[in-house]
């Protein structure tokens, strides 16, 4: 739709230091899915830096296009953010009972 | 509380239509609207004939609530960001109950799975036993850090928001 | 704008490493968070980059599947677990 070209230096930097710090939430998430003791310590840390990294990665890509491309991100971002709390809390529950069984 | 559903109101299906106007605007690139008003206009004879209530919340809470969920979620994603990326670890994972105080299933679910995504709290189950109030069972990130202040902040904004819970105290 | 996709891409593979040597089976299950938050970032960003609007509409299918997905594993994996117990119950 629109290149770099068409935003002012402002509002392009703005999105840059957004999209950033998105890739730093995703970095974190994956350096915390490595190096935690616990694998439900490892649930924890791609389920919360992820979502707020994706916020972030789609607050940035909304500078560039329409209005409805950003509803639809903002939905995918909803979306996301409510698969990942309740599929967290499901896969948490499930290995829980395996655990205690075991 | 209520078993028997009662039809939805008016506002109720006006703030279901906006949010079906804002949904077909994001998935058809804003065209075809046409088309839109008779889905739209199916979609609320059904909500309306099948009783389908559109949770009831108190517009009044809603800003407050969104700004405390926002502020939660970015403290808890730098909480777990720093504990990822902090040279020495200082984690004592474990698992914690906390008894809930909400009424409803509808919005002991939901707490649950909010709770999910506040600073170093996860939830895993909700236990119920009839006699007593019912209990989530949590996994903590960080047994010496205050994880109870959030859980019963976001329980108190939760009972101010939702209609079918009465808020606990009227402080704040 | 690549170069955030590349970068994406290799935080992605970073997290799959665990998925591939993770001693428990919630570590292999994580991937499903992993596609479903990352892999929905990655094309949101490849929808900018190359400019592609249809790869928007691959970001919702993937968080609609990332939504589901976990559901149906558990399930799935519920139901075998409880197939086992029966047959070494029957053996035994």
């Amino acid at each position: 739709m629109s290149d770099i070209g068409e935003l002012s230096l402002f509002s392009f930097v703005l999105s840059s230091g957004l999209l950033f710090i998105g890739l730093l939430f995703f970095i974190a998430g994956s350096i915390g899915m490595l190096r935690f003791p616990d694998s439900f310590s490892r649930l924890h840390a791609v389920t919360k830096a992820d979502s707020l990294g994706l916020g972030s990665v789609i607050a940035g890509l909304m500078f560039y296009s329409s209005w409805w491309q950003n509803l639809l991100m903002l939905l995918i971002w909803l979306l996301v953010m409510a698969s990942g709390t309740v599929s967290c809390q499901l896969l948490a529950r499930f290995c829980k009972a395996k655990q205690d069984q075991a | 509380m209520a078993i028997t559903r009662s039809k939805p109101k008016i506002t109720q299906l006006i703030v279901a239509a906006l949010a079906i106007a804002l949904c077909w605007a994001a998935l058809t690139e804003n065209r075809g609207w046409w088309f839109f008003i008779p889905v739209c206009g199916a979609i609320l004879l059904w909500l309306y004939f099948a009783n389908i209530q559109v949770p009831a919340i108190r517009w009044r809470a809603l800003p407050g609530f969104l700004l405390f969920f926002a502020r939660q979620l970015v403290l808890g994603a730098f909480d777990v960001g720093w504990r990822a990326l902090a040279p020495e670890q200082k984690l004592a994972p474990g698992w914690q109950r906390y008894p809930i105080s909400l009424s409803e299933p509808a919005s002991q679910r939901l707490l649950a799975s909010m709770i999910s995504l506040l600073p170093g709290t996860c939830s895993a189950e909700i236990e119920q036993h009839p006699p007593q109030a019912a209990q989530l069972l949590l996994h903590v990130l960080d047994q010496q850090a205050d994880w109870q202040a959030g859980v019963i902040a976001l329980e108190q904004q939760l009972a101010r928001l939702l209609r079918q819970e009465t808020p606990a105290g009227t402080t704040l | 704008m690549m170069m955030l996709a590349v970068a994406l891409l290799l935080t992605m593979l970073l997290g799959l490493w665990r998925v591939v040597k993770g001693p428990a089976l919630l570590d292999r299950l994580l991937a499903v968070q992993l596609f479903g938050s990352t892999g929905v970032a990655l094309c949101l960003v490849l929808a900018q980059a190359l400019n592609q609007p249809a790869l928007r509409d691959v970001a919702l299918v993937l968080a609609l599947l990332a939504a589901a997905a976990p559901a149906a594993l558990v399930q799935r994996l519920k139901h075998n677990h409880a197939l086992k117990a029966d047959s070494s119950e029957e053996q035994s």
